[in-house]
């Protein structure tokens, strides 16, 4: 294998994508792909994946393409989202749900995490009601198991922290 | 746009909103993804929001949500130095470690006066059980603890590090508190041990060192390198020596580090021994390693100047220059510092990220503040004030400091009394009126004076976000104000200087916890999530006086309720003054309105007129909104001349009447009637005519009277909050309150 081969990806609409094999490998899909039947010269098809939202997938693996810590840089949950990855979520819902399954199908933890992130600091400071109708969700508790829920969670919780 | 062109736009819409729901579905409804996605909320956003989205988020939010596992050190360990005792221990404790991600390791009692009450250490049975536990999870690949705090005396050897040999490799947060290490404190084995840690906090009982180890120990192997790169974010190390070059050393591997405390430092050389097996409370049985194989018995003693101290300045320059994205600052000696002020800001000037620093009581002055003030100038946000030393003359030095930082954000001070003499604006304009006489008397063109003085004396913390402050009477002392009349001074003051506060603790033994002492007043803050009100009076706290609590109220409620705040606020004489019409009535929920109406009665006394000291030379214009309670239907004609006034603002000769109340406008804010019952009478009422919020952020309210231990009534309070706040967390430690 040389250091500087290529490979070819093929999105849902049937879109080709030449991209160079190290940022491949940030995708434990494709890494281990590759790794499994080596590089057949021909492309990759990726059906579960759009056009528009692989060129997003691939302009984040190349922005971290030289990160030594690509795969542990999400470790610590706690840590902000750097400024460039703000910017990178910076996209309408429906672009970062489908991010979120590109990062999933593709096996991309660290933007797997970004993408969930993002979707957790839009669900701070919310009520349920105002996160239900953010995501669109039906609430399906009755109101004696809300009540419940409500109970059990707000009793003996002391913030030891 | 023609016709098909709609079409197929609406048509493309339409398709776009269908992926877009979709999508919506798949993230959202697909456990494993919602279970990844609020894994990355805190435990509170968890229990009271996440959890009540719907049932799969529940099921997702469960597994997350963690109760940490708390091993108490049990008074009964005590006497298990035996271990042929009986050793009873809190079998479900053990237990519970299963599945939890935090391990706390505590002493049952902080009395806040004793300090840690109880055993040293836990029992060698209890120990042993722990430990078999943890080992079994290990095996069984189910330990998930990633935060292990031990607040109270362990032996590092005997106790800390087996625990760290079988969690260290997960733990992402360490504390040790109260620790006892040997003269070698070993940070870098700590560190080794723990590979991903990202916050450390230790304090130290025992004159510990870190630093390099000797060259010419032979007979005992160095330990293992610091490895290039640790992730540590936040290192925090009290009462221990460090050396400069080893601190320097360490700086070099952790390019993430960005809060760094190091207080109480040791300055002194090294002359301790380890501690011997007949030291503290040790057993025979169950003694500390002593002297193990890792740690040389008699090590090259250090010199005062390798040590980090501000006596060594160039130490403490090193540091800067190795920590290029320090942003939270800490250095602080085990006792009061010779150095000057203006020396020690002239090497914080060094660390180029600074935007938080932190120092303890004795080493602030005025001049220091002014320093920080004047050097810094917006770069410094975030200050915080340990100790209680000298806490006069910081709290005067404090408020100067508030007065003249506009940008200051973060505000911790909470063993520090600012006193409420300063607070007293109309005692600060009646002394600037005389002043102003005198100077018009001498013939001097006044009209700057008196800005320049109330400017200067006056909070500008329109920006300031976290307030954790002290009041009390000060070096001026308080002695002139009456309880209520201080109490509502302080909320007031607050509540009308600091408008963007999030996070308010205050304490006072003067703060009254009643409608009449003036609580409600911080409802003003709108953005507040976690309010502390710790105080020491002999009130009793009712519920009724925290009916104003009720999250939203609608202007049909406000409509009575503000009739009910024009008879309250007539009242003004203590002696005059009877709970009982307002008892039954304020906010009062779940009675009737007309039943409510019953219980008033008809007669409200006259107010008594008010002493204030600069109507002394205020003319008696009634046109102004100040004047108005001077007379007994002050509130009642007040509707009217608001009435008035709102026609009037749409002439030019409105400004006549502002320019009346510009007195009170200071630093943005508008301090008219501070600390009258006007205050909350006026708040109440401005609010009955719209539907208003209390606090529609807040997540944590506590109500803390110290001088009285809990009792069974505060549930009734606490139920009562619960009932009309379901989302708020809320503690209340007072007196015994009255039963309706």
């Amino acid at each position: 294998m040389s250091a500087h081969s290529q490979i070819l990806l093929t999105s849902s609409e049937g879109t080709e994508f030449l991209i160079d094999r190290d940022i491949a490998d940030k995708s434990m899909l494709l890494k281990c792909m590759l790794e499994d039947i080596g590089e057949i010269g021909q492309a990759v098809p990726l059906p579960n994946v759009s056009g528009p939202i692989l060129t997003k997938v691939i302009e984040y693996c190349t922005h971290h393409r030289d990160d030594p810590n690509f795969l542990s840089a999400n470790d610590d949950v706690t840590a902000d989202i750097d400024e460039w990855d703000l910017e990178y979520c910076k996209v309408d819902q429906g672009t970062l749900y489908e991010l979120i399954l590109a990062a999933n199908y593709l096996d991309i933890k660290p933007l797997m995490d970004l993408t969930c992130k993002t979707v957790a600091n839009m669900i701070k400071a919310k009520s349920p009601e105002e996160i239900r109708k953010t995501f669109n969700i039906t609430n399906d508790f009755t109101p004696e198991e809300e009540d419940q829920v409500r109970r059990e969670n707000g009793k003996d919780w002391v913030d030891e922290h | 746009m023609s016709q098909p062109a709609k079409k197929a736009s609406k048509k493309k819409k339409e398709r776009a909103a269908k992926v877009f729901d979709h999508n919506y579905a798949k993230v959202t409804q697909v456990p494993e993804l919602v279970e990844l996605i609020l894994s990355f909320l805190n435990q509170r956003t968890l229990r009271l929001t996440a959890s009540l989205v719907c049932r799969l988020w529940r099921n997702a939010a469960l597994p997350l949500l963690d109760q940490p596992a708390i091993i108490t050190l049990d008074p009964a360990n005590q006497h298990q130095q035996d271990p042929f005792n009986k050793d009873k221990f809190d079998q479900r404790a053990i237990d519970s470690i299963k599945g939890a991600r935090v391990l706390i390791i505590k002493p049952p009692i902080a009395d806040p006066y004793w300090g840690i009450l109880g055993p040293s250490r836990l029992g060698p049975v209890h120990h042993q059980a722990l430990m078999d536990r943890l080992n079994e999870l290990a095996r069984e690949r189910e330990l998930r603890v990633i935060d292990l705090q031990i607040r109270y005396n362990m032996y590092y050897q005997a106790d800390v590090l087996p625990l760290l040999v079988i969690t260290g490799h997960q733990l992402t947060s360490l504390c040790l508190k109260r620790m006892h290490f040997q003269e070698f404190f070993p940070l870098d084995e700590i560190l080794l041990l723990c590979p991903r840690v990202l916050h450390v906090t230790v304090s130290n009982v025992v004159p510990s060192f870190y630093r390099l180890w000797p060259s010419d120990e032979p007979d005992h192997p160095a330990p293992a390198s610091l490895p290039d790169r640790i992730p540590l974010r936040s290192l925090s190390l009290q009462a221990i020596g460090i050396e400069t070059e080893c601190l320097l050393r360490l700086l070099r591997a952790t390019p993430a580090l960005t809060d760094l405390e190091l207080t109480k430092l040791i300055g002194g050389t090294t002359t301790t021994q380890p501690p011997t097996t007949s030291s503290s409370q040790a057993s025979p049985q169950y003694a500390p390693l002593s002297s193990t194989s890792s740690y040389p018995p008699n090590s090259s003693a250090l010199k005062k100047q390798d040590l980090i101290s501000w006596s060594n300045m160039e130490s403490i320059e090193k540091i800067a220059s190795a920590s290029l994205k320090i942003t939270r600052l800490s250095i602080s000696m085990n006792k009061p510092s010779k150095i000057k002020s203006v020396e020690r800001v002239r090497i914080l000037q060094k660390f180029p990220s600074l935007t938080h620093w932190a120092s303890p009581s004795f080493d602030i002055s005025s001049r220091t503040l002014e320093t920080i003030r004047t050097t810094f100038a917006d770069r410094v946000t975030s200050l915080e004030i340990t100790g209680h030393l000298n806490q006069d003359i910081v709290g005067k030095a404090l408020h100067q400091y508030l007065c003249r930082t506009p940008h200051l954000q973060d505000l911790r001070a909470p063993e520090i009394q600012v006193s409420v003499a300063w607070l007293d604006v109309e005692g600060i304009l009646d002394r600037d009126a005389r002043y102003r006489r005198r100077r018009e008397d001498d013939n001097h063109s006044s009209f700057s004076v008196e800005d320049e003085q109330l400017h200067a004396r006056v909070w500008m913390t329109g920006n300031l976000k976290t307030l954790h402050l002290g009041f009390g009477a000060g070096s001026y002392g308080s002695s002139s104000f009456a309880s209520h009349v201080a109490s509502r001074m302080v909320y007031g003051y607050i509540s009308k200087t600091c408008p963007r506060l999030r996070d308010l603790s205050i304490s006072s033994s003067g703060l009254l916890l009643s409608l009449e002492g003036g609580v409600s007043l911080l409802s003003r803050l709108q953005d507040l999530r976690r309010l502390v009100v710790y105080t020491n009076s002999s009130e009793d706290l009712k519920k009724d006086d925290l009916g104003w609590l009720a999250l939203d109220l609608d202007p049909a409620r406000n409509v009575e309720k503000k009739r009910l705040m024009e008879r309250f606020i007539t009242v003004e004489d203590r002696t005059i003054y009877s709970r009982t019409p307002f008892k039954s009535t304020l906010l009062s929920q779940d009675m009737p309105s007309k039943g409510r109406q019953k219980h008033l009665k008809p007669t409200i006394k006259p107010t008594v007129p008010n002493s204030r000291r600069y109507r002394e030379r205020e003319s008696s214009d009634s046109d102004t909104e100040t004047d108005l309670d001077n007379d007994e239907e002050g509130f009642l004609r007040s509707k009217f001349i608001a009435k008035k006034k709102a026609t009037k603002m749409t002439s030019p000769s409105s400004t006549a009447s502002e320019d009346q109340d510009a007195d009170y406008m200071m630093s943005g804010a508008d301090m008219r009637a501070l600390g009258h019952l006007q205050d909350i009478g006026t708040m109440f009422q401005k609010r009955a005519t719209k539907r208003w919020q209390c606090w529609p952020e807040l997540e944590y309210l506590e109500f803390q009277n110290s001088s009285h231990p809990q009792l069974d009534d505060n549930k009734t309070v606490e139920g009562w909050v619960q009932a009309i706040r379901p989302r708020l967390e809320f503690k209340c430690l007072a007196r015994v309150f009255h039963r309706r």
